[in-house]
């Protein structure tokens, strides 16, 4: 991996969090990829990811599932707030789980030619700084299944 | 660490002159008013911003010496690091594998590639 592909995530207010991150593809491809749910398996989550339907219009709704071993599922779902292929996109999103379900917040992801590549910029907007870090402190759940995943990956490639 | 301690991490960490500051203290301790030299702030601004970092534990101040020496206090800041690490893996892992599925679409569009 280069270093222009280096995943950078930052926290620019209390309520936010930034994650930029370089594709070696034109953005129609990597657009497809967060969008269209067939492409969306075949990479999010690392094989964690069990439920993933997209209605990709203004209004559409969105529903994904993580499963999460001990934790159970993650279930996420949202309503699309803008749809600009290959542009851009933002949705809401929150834990399709009562009472949960009655907070939600919102991500906006670009998606920006760059050379014959393309630059993901998302930001993601909570309601405030407790909400953000309880994202971030859910995410910990997906990285188990995550690691299986890549190690399956790996050995499959060293025994090409 | 509390989820409260690792708010107030985040928050502290959640302004550019703060992590100016630390950045600063991590070559070694200093004065406020060696602190607030890079900047074009006043020295109650800076010291505000020094009163959050040091209500986050991120650095102390001496109460010996007459200038109060600020020094950087690294382990709020590890733990938090650590936090933000899961959920970096998560997409890490996620993005590495779209990584080889954007290489592998792309060589089915362009064979001779």
């Amino acid at each position: 991996m280069t270093s222009e592909s280096t995943l950078d995530i930052t926290l620019p207010s209390d309520n936010e969090i930034l994650l930029t991150r370089r594709f070696d593809a034109p953005r129609e491809l990597v657009w497809d990829c967060f969008t269209d749910p067939e492409k969306v398996r075949l990479w999010l989550g690392g094989g964690s990811l069990t439920v993933c339907e997209i209605d990709l219009r203004v209004g559409g709704e969105w529903r994904l599932v993580f499963e999460a071993g001990e934790r159970g599922t993650i279930p996420l779902k949202g309503k699309f707030l803008e749809v600009t292929r290959p542009e851009r996109f933002a949705r809401t999103v929150c834990f399709d789980q009562p009472p949960r379900d009655q907070y939600s917040w919102t991500e906006s992801v670009e998606f920006q030619a760059d050379g014959n590549g393309t630059k993901l910029v998302s930001l993601t907007t909570h309601a405030n700084r407790e909400a953000r870090d309880g994202q971030l402190e859910g995410m910990k759940y997906g990285t188990k299944s995550a690691y299986e995943k890549l190690d399956e990956v790996l050995a499959a490639l060293q025994n090409k | 660490m509390q989820p409260d301690h690792l708010s107030a991490t985040f928050s502290a960490l959640a302004d550019p002159t703060r992590r100016a500051i630390l950045a600063r203290l991590a070559l070694g301790e200093a004065s406020v008013k060696v602190l607030a030299e890079p900047f074009e702030m006043t020295l109650p601004a800076i010291s505000k911003h020094l009163k959050v970092l040091e209500g986050a534990g991120l650095i102390t101040r001496s109460r010996e010496a007459q200038w109060r020496p600020c020094a950087i206090h690294a382990a709020p800041l590890k733990e938090a690091v650590d936090y933000m690490q899961q959920f970096r893996k998560f997409w890490e892992e996620s993005f590495l594998q779209l990584d080889a599925l954007l290489q592998d679409l792309q060589s089915k569009d362009k064979p001779n590639d």
